[in-house]
This record gives C-alpha cells, sequence and structure tokens, in this order.
C-alpha cells in the first residue's frame, strides 16, 4: 500500500498522495522520532514532521522506493541531532534522576491505560542512552532492523553499532534490576 | 522475581502505541499544510529567479544573430558549429528554465 502511494507522489507529486505516505508511515516516525527525544512528544512530532517536509524536498534523490523507511529514518535521526545540538537538550540521565523522574510519576502508572502507560515507560528508559544508543536500541529491537541494516541506514561501522546495542541494553537491563531491588 | 532482561524486550519488542484517529488526522492536516507552504515557498523562488533569467536573457544575449541565421535560408552546412552553438544557446537555456519551473511545482 505504501508502494502504491510513494509511486503515485514520485508521479504526480500532489498533496493527496502526500497526505497518504504520511499516514502510512506516520505511527512508526512518531514512535522512532518520541523513543529519541525520551518522550517529549510535542517535540518528537516536529522532528517527525521536519522529517516528512525534507522527504519531500529530496524525494527526487531515493532511487528505490523499497529502502523508503530507512531512510526516512535516517533522515529523522539527523534532524534529531541538529535539534538536540541546537536546542541542548535530551541530554543522558543518570538512573537516580530517571528513578526520581519516574516516581513523580507513579500516580499516572496506576490509571487504565496500559498499553500507552508502557509505551511512555520506554520512551523515558531511553533518557538513560546516549542518542547513538536509542537509535540503534529502536532499530533493532522495535522496528525490527538487523545490526547490518543499521549501520548502513545510521552510517556507522558495523562494530559501533553492535557496541552501542550492547551498551544500551545493558544500561536498561541494570535500570531494571535496580527498580526490581528497590521494589523488592 | 520475574526476569529483568525478559521483561524489558518484552516492552521493547512491542510496535509503538498508535495515536487516537484524531490526532492522527491532526498530524496529517498539519504535514500537508507544511507540505503545502514549502511548495509554495519553491515555486515563487523558482518562478522569481526563472523570469530574472529570462529577462537577463533577452536583455544582454546577443539574440540578433540568432535571428539574423535563422531568416537568412543559410543551409546548416554551411553555419559554423560555434555560430550554431550561439544561435541555438538561447533556446537551450530557456528550456533548461522551463525544466526548472516544472520541477519545482
Amino acid at each position: 500500500m505504501l508502494s502504491h502511494w510513494l509511486q503515485r507522489f514520485q508521479k504526480r507529486g500532489d498533496s493527496h498522495s502526500f497526505a497518504q505516505v504520511v499516514s502510512q508511515c506516520q505511527s512508526q516516525l512518531k514512535g522512532y522520532c518520541r523513543r529519541l527525544t525520551a518522550g517529549d512528544i510535542e517535540q518528537a512530532d516536529d522532528i517527525a514532521q521536519e522529517t516528512l517536509i525534507t522527504v519531500y524536498q529530496q524525494f527526487g534523490r531515493l532511487n528505490n522506493l523499497d529502502a523508503f523507511k530507512s531512510w526516512l529514518y535516517r533522515i529523522a535521526f539527523r534532524h534529531f541531532l541538529k535539534m538536540q545540538q541546537r536546542e541542548k537538550r535530551w541530554q543522558c540521565l543518570q538512573e537516580q534522576e530517571l528513578e526520581s523522574l519516574l516516581l513523580q510519576q507513579s500516580d499516572e502508572r496506576n490509571s487504565d491505560n496500559h498499553e500507552f502507560i508502557d509505551e511512555r515507560y520506554v520512551m523515558q528508559l531511553m533518557a538513560l542512552l546516549n542518542s547513538e544508543e536509542r537509535a540503534v536500541i529502536t532499530l533493532n529491537h522495535t522496528l525490527g532492523y538487523s545490526h547490518q541494516q543499521i549501520s548502513s541506514l545510521l552510517e556507522m561501522p558495523l562494530g559501533t553499532v553492535k557496541s552501542h546495542g550492547k551498551r544500551g541494553k545493558d544500561k536498561l537491563i541494570a535500570f531494571s534490576l535496580r527498580q526490581q531491588r528497590g521494589a523488592a | 522475581m520475574s526476569q529483568p532482561d525478559s521483561d524489558l524486550m518484552q516492552y521493547l519488542h512491542r510496535d509503538f502505541v498508535a495515536d487516537t484517529p484524531k490526532q492522527q488526522q491532526e498530524f496529517i492536516r498539519q504535514s500537508v499544510q507544511k507540505y503545502r507552504q514549502h511548495s509554495q515557498k519553491r515555486a515563487i523562488v523558482f518562478t522569481v529567479f526563472g523570469l530574472i533569467a529570462l529577462l537577463a536573457l533577452v536583455m544582454f544575449f546577443p539574440i540578433q544573430p540568432m535571428v539574423e541565421i535563422f531568416s537568412s535560408g543559410a543551409n546548416i552546412e554551411d553555419i559554423s558549429l560555434p555560430t550554431l552553438t550561439l544561435a541555438v544557446l538561447p533556446v537551450l537555456l530557456i528550456s533548461y528554465v522551463v525544466v526548472l519551473l516544472e520541477n519545482s511545482r
């Protein structure tokens, strides 16, 4: 379905096809950006929109429509890094900092919408990681890209991707253990 | 005690939670609005620069030799290659500007 609208957008460049492309990929794109910003939803959605505008501007450079999503995530990551540098935001948090942040919101975790609460929890966990670790963990575990694919997507050596993935996962597991010990 | 590793992986492997249909529509609306603004801005910039280029071409390019060559009825073999190139250059430039304008839509 997405490829149909991509082809149509490539041929016509009309706003209707563009809207369809946005509709097909918005959930994953927004989810990815929200993880990168560790749950700063408003800014993440801005990054997602900037990404889509860049897609429109540079669509002619995309030779292989099958690689559209990888290309989309690459652009989103670049926009995220640019915004992070410009606004000095979304820095790594220490375990204690994140813990106190989560404690402040513990009341909300008792609400009914568990799916959303869990997603927000994962987004907040991302605050423990640096930018590259957030991207690698999300692309690998949630979006299902292999390390090899991530390496070309983020233009990073394979070894670096693997070590970002491992370091990120270790940090998350350490934090989970710490939380369990705290709860016990 | 549950395994933190498997709990965490369960969280991470779960797909993103989609926004409500209303939020999704709003996102599409905003994206399309931005898209239209950008494409309009792009078209305006190309049109203005295209017109300036055309105007400059008309004002400064030696169009007279071109007209003379084409109106003289001379055989194409009698015209030297540099002269011919010079004569068709305005046509090529105008075509290029038109293509740019077309692509900027």
